[in-house]
């Protein structure tokens, strides 16, 4: 676990440092359902790493690489409620007309909290009662989504996009748990 | 106005005496045992009056609890009208969290999640409650085996097995000889004679001295039944459309669990095949209710009736559910339940 933690903070300072080069940094709000129907929160900030431009009959087109740093939560009611951070890096490509099509990757750390008040029972038949009582796991991800770029350069919201969501909780019960879930949000730059 | 505040004062005072001499308490609670590095879910619900609380023990190993309450909710709801059901989800298995070393899990570590979640329940609702078990399936065998470890008996008033499996190996052989039986009984009367006759060469061709042989009979128990169903008064029992959408989408945990949980809980398996407690059975002297059902190929009623004859105790009560297979809470809720009330009233 020390060593996801270090690996996500390496990640985050370059990810800082890259955002001091970029003025106007991008950033997404999402809604986050588990299980479309199980419901969270996502907020993030974006970073293009690689833009390429290109025309095809006098359309442009977009080729960018793009990162991410990201945290949220969602909750199931009477099983857990969850807290990530997370790190994304994937392909989008806008096509001429505006729509968006990308795919991310991700690393993450997630943290559960069992949704009751949980006990033990100790060797000598006491019981004992635990504070926030969880679990931590490392959370790799993988999304395919869609969208459309807006083109307004007036306009603060960049883009809408819709994408589900793979993302494994590891360990669980010496095993992976998969988690389905869609996430569907905006883009916006706060200076524009 | 002056003029109503006295009616209207003594009227709130009626009322709030009646509620307090009501007779419902009705609980719902839900709660956490950790125990071992598993993380496990605990329901309890219904009428704390009586404070007789009903320990659901679930199948499996590794089966959902919540079915209880989803699935079997004219069983489980008339159940609560009286008693408090404390549905339990054991570790590796349907919402059960935490980090269990799937490959090292023992029998035993059921038995001690068990006494460890009677002293929760007595801790949280108070020593004077009267706790039964009522085990389904493999829930059967895991009650079975906590009354028959030290001095368990003493904290429990009445023990209920529904469709119980107490002896796998015993299990296994009554499948197909079950199987066999009911298939030559079929062909007897003309009814998919060749579909039987090819089931009861499968079945005959299955060695079980074999974890493979036990586990083609066991998949063999699920063909006879639906072939039974297509002749005879056996309750169809199928998920409905919603059931199975209600199961991905609405959900209270995760459907995968289910599923990995399946999978980490299956390290066990390889124990219970072996597990046979038919010959300890004798040591059981509380008063003990059996369910068993006349369709179901993967428990057959012949080994309740073992355990009924074994167990050292007169109060003892053995019923049939004529049109049932294997989940007998779902197609004869009625039945069950009301079985189950009458047993609890008469040696409470």
């Amino acid at each position: 676990m020390k060593k996801i933690i270090t690996s996500f903070l390496i990640c985050l300072s370059l990810f800082c440092n890259a955002q001091k080069e970029n003025k106007s940094p991008t950033f997404k709000f999402s809604y986050f359902g588990e299980m479309i129907t199980h419901p969270g929160l996502k907020f993030g900030v974006e970073h293009q790493i690689f833009l390429k431009e290109s025309r095809k009959k006098q359309k442009e087109i977009k080729h960018q690489i793009i990162s991410s740093l990201n945290i949220g939560g969602y909750t199931h009611f009477k099983f857990n409620s969850n807290l990530f951070v997370n790190t994304e890096i994937g392909y989008r490509h806008t096509c001429s007309g505006g729509f968006v099509y990308e795919t991310m990757i991700g690393i993450g750390y997630l943290r559960t909290f069992l949704n009751g008040k949980t006990y033990t029972v100790t060797n000598n038949g006491g019981i004992s009662k635990f504070f926030l009582a969880g679990s931590n796991s490392f959370m790799p991800s993988f999304s395919l989504g869609f969208g459309a770029d807006l083109k307004n350069k007036n306009n603060s919201i960049k883009a809408w996009y819709i994408k589900p969501v793979l993302f494994l909780q590891m360990p669980y019960n010496s095993s992976i748990l998969p988690h389905l879930a869609i996430e569907t949000g905006i883009n916006f730059q706060l200076n524009k | 106005m002056k003029n109503l505040f006295i009616p209207i004062l003594l009227l709130t005072m009626i009322l709030i005496s009646c509620e307090k001499e009501s007779t419902n308490i009705y609980i719902s609670d839900h709660l956490f045992l950790r125990s071992n590095k598993a993380d496990m879910p605990i329901f309890v619900e219904g009428n704390y009056a009586s404070k007789d609380f009903v320990i659901v023990l679930h199948g499996g190993p590794g089966d959902d609890i919540l079915v209880f309450k989803e699935l079997f909710g004219p069983f489980t709801d008339k159940l609560e009208e009286n008693y408090v059901m404390v549905y339990w989800q054991q570790r590796c298995a349907g919402s059960s969290q935490g980090n269990v070393d799937s490959e090292n899990i023992q029998l035993s570590d059921y038995v001690t999640d068990m006494e460890k979640l009677i002293i929760l329940l007595k801790h949280q609702y108070g020593n004077d409650i009267n706790v039964y078990l009522m085990g389904h399936s493999w829930g059967g065998a895991l009650g079975s085996m906590f009354l028959l470890k030290d001095n368990n008996q003493m904290n429990i008033k009445g023990w209920i097995e529904i469709c119980g499996n107490h002896d796998f190996p015993l299990t296994f052989q009554l499948e197909q000889e079950k199987i066999i039986a009911t298939g030559k009984n079929q062909i007897a009367i003309g009814n998919n004679t060749e579909t039987w006759n090819n089931l009861i060469e499968k079945a005959n061709n299955c060695d079980l001295n074999t974890i493979e042989g036990k586990l083609a009979i066991y998949v063999l128990t699920d063909e006879a039944y639906k072939l039974m169903v297509s002749v005879d008064s056996v309750i169809i029992n199928d998920f409905t459309t919603k059931e199975t959408l209600d199961g991905i989408f609405f959900h209270p945990y995760n459907p995968f669990s289910n599923i990995v949980n399946m999978f980490a809980g299956a390290a066990v398996n390889k124990d219970y095949m072996d597990l046979s407690l038919n010959n300890d059975l004798h040591k059981i002297k509380i008063p003990s209710l059996f369910l068993y059902s006349e369709y179901d190929f993967t428990v057959p009623s012949k080994l309740g009736h073992e355990a009924f004859e074994q167990i050292s105790t007169n109060k003892k009560e053995f019923i049939i559910l004529y049109h049932s297979e294997h989940w007998p809470m779902r197609t004869e809720p009625d039945k069950c339940s009301n079985a189950i009330i009458s047993f609890i009233e008469k040696y409470k």
